[in-house]
């Protein structure tokens, strides 16, 4: 499935466009819209990024996902401008997961991340812990906050949710 | 801070950061033209403010380059203005007397350079006869991109053969030479250079503004196309002896040892060593060659063998398969024709070269005859 939409987004003469013309000709009424990508910069999140207007990056707090992220980083300002997306789609920031406090690397790699990030003007956000709870909810398919409602990892949420609950509260509004 | 902080999120970074700016910049850039367009048409008398600003921008970007009048055109776009012969003589004059204070602003199109800013200038200067005008450059969309690729070129983890792809490509597109003939002609420029040992007033042009560079290298007398592929290295910061000697070299690679660098991490200098496991060196066929080849390069692959390591295995391939090099025959073949020609070489002809090739062959003559001796007194 996934596959013939990729196909079908090469081929298309609005390829790159698809989604956000779709999203226009059929609006939708939810307050917040979450694109979930896939961890490449194929086609999927690249009709993701021309129909979003704002853009957060989970991240685990490990070497090799921060190299990726930052090339990701450096996709989304050049698709941006070669797109000539007007406006283009905003960085919210860095959003850590999986951070496990115990290891010295991730914690180093969160002491220096948001000074860095702040060098372009993004910013980092307070991590999300790491637990086991979050596959078992997964493999039931649950959120984690209907699954275990008492988890201690749900206040970790609070921040991001209440920063974008502040930027959709004028008009309605889209994330990746 | 950390007593070893094992990542260096600089460096992960380097090239996000190096294009947010340039974004950063490009919008601002657009900005600033837009608004100066926006002011040309209402209110011109406050134009100057913007002017400079965008000018300043432009300069952040790139040091001011000195373009040939004959390739810059009034630009069709802008509004049609009115050129009084007075006004462009009050012009001719103040440049005459103070030299060009201002870099005109320019926008590139193709090989031509359409005025956004400062066409009284460009008409002052054609009556001067002046050759050139130094000036900044608003960048083309595709700018972005080329300024990308030149981030990632001076990336070290890009593999070298990508690398020679991606400045073949560029350098091929802003020169107008056909990618199969340019690194024959940057080949035979640099040997030239070399044999006329100007090779390192060469690398020294790196350091200096592109106006210069140009200037210099006229010095040089190299045909147009040599000098173009010069220019287009130089902009884009590489050293051509270097992309000569070191990247070139990847693009005539063997399919095999492409696909091996690609997808199996097998480095250039490695590679390039395998590359002599060819059907000459092993007087195979070539369809042999690449068997050996690949086997060789499987080895290289598999056991992370070093470049000294790959080297030493090479020449063990080419000993196992060629039977010219060391054997008998050969070999008495090959000290009788040196001890003729050295006994032909007469003292007139030795006295009509120069000293230094003396010197050279002298020094050469030594080590072998060190050679010899050791053999001879191993056999008495």
């Amino acid at each position: 499935m996934l596959t013939q939409t990729t196909q079908e987004i090469a081929l298309h003469p609005r390829g790159a466009y698809l989604l956000a013309d779709a999203l226009e000709d059929y609006p939708l009424s939810q307050d917040v819209i979450i694109f979930d990508c896939p961890a490449t910069l194929g086609p999927l999140p690249l009709v993701a990024v021309a129909s979003a207007t704002h853009v957060l990056i989970p991240v685990q707090p490990q070497p090799k996902s921060i190299q990726g992220s930052a090339k990701l980083l450096e996709w989304i300002y050049l698709i941006s401008r070669k797109l000539r997306l007007r406006p283009v789609a905003q960085i919210l920031g860095f959003l850590p997961n999986q951070y496990d406090r115990k290891q010295a690397t991730q914690r180093q790699l969160l002491e220096s991340l948001p000074a860095k990030l702040a060098q372009m003007d993004l910013r980092c956000y307070s991590p999300i812990r790491h637990s086991a709870e979050f596959v078992n909810a997964s493999a039931v398919g649950l959120p984690l906050q209907i699954y275990r409602p008492l988890h201690p990892a749900i206040e970790d949420f609070q921040a991001i949710a209440l920063e974008i609950k502040a930027l959709v509260t004028p008009s309605s509004e889209d994330l990746v | 801070m950390v007593k070893h902080q094992s990542v260096n999120l600089d460096n992960l970074f380097s090239s996000a950061e190096q294009v947010y700016q340039l974004t950063q910049a490009e919008s601002e850039i657009e900005r600033l033209q837009a608004e100066v367009n926006e002011l040309r048409a209402t209110r011109p008398q406050e134009i100057e403010p913007s002017l400079t600003e965008l000018r300043e921008q432009l300069m952040n970007r790139g040091l001011p380059r000195l373009i040939p009048l004959t390739r810059i055109q009034p630009n069709p776009h802008q509004p049609r203005q009115t050129f009084l012969p007075d006004s462009i003589q009050a012009i001719a004059n103040s440049l005459a007397q103070e030299g060009q204070l201002q870099p005109v602003i320019l926008i590139e199109e193709g090989d031509k350079f359409l005025i956004f800013d400062g066409e009284r200038r460009w008409r002052g200067a054609t009556h001067l006869g002046w050759e050139h005008l130094e000036a900044v450059l608003i960048p083309r969309p595709q700018a972005l991109h080329r300024q990308a690729l030149i981030t990632s070129l001076h990336r070290e983890d890009l593999n070298p053969l990508d690398k020679a792809e991606a400045i073949l490509l560029e350098v091929a597109t802003l020169t107008r030479i056909t990618p199969e003939n340019l690194p024959r002609s940057l080949s035979a420029v640099i040997r030239r250079l070399t044999k006329q040992k100007k090779l390192s007033f060469l690398s020294e042009l790196l350091t200096v503004p592109s106006a210069e560079q140009q200037m210099r290298l006229e010095s040089l007398n190299l045909n147009p196309s040599e000098q173009s592929i010069l220019v287009a290295l130089l902009a884009l910061q590489l050293n051509p002896a270097s992309i000569d000697a070191n990247i070139f070299p990847m693009l005539t690679l063997e399919p095999d040892l492409k696909i091996a660098m690609r997808e199996g991490g097998l480095g250039g200098s490695h590679a390039l060593l395998l590359q002599r496991l060819g059907p000459n060196n092993l007087q195979s066929t070539p369809e042999k060659a690449t068997l050996i080849r690949q086997q060789a390069t499987a080895q290289v692959l598999s056991q992370k063998l070093s470049v000294s390591q790959t080297r030493q295995l090479v020449q063990d391939f080419r000993r196992r398969y060629s039977s010219t090099i060391d054997n008998p025959t050969t070999a008495v073949r090959a000290v009788s024709s040196v001890s003729q020609a050295i006994a032909e070489l007469s003292p007139e002809q030795l006295t009509m070269v120069e000293t230094e090739s003396l010197e050279r062959l002298a020094q050469l003559l030594t080590t072998k005859l060190q050679d010899v001796a050791l053999i001879l007194q191993d056999r008495q």
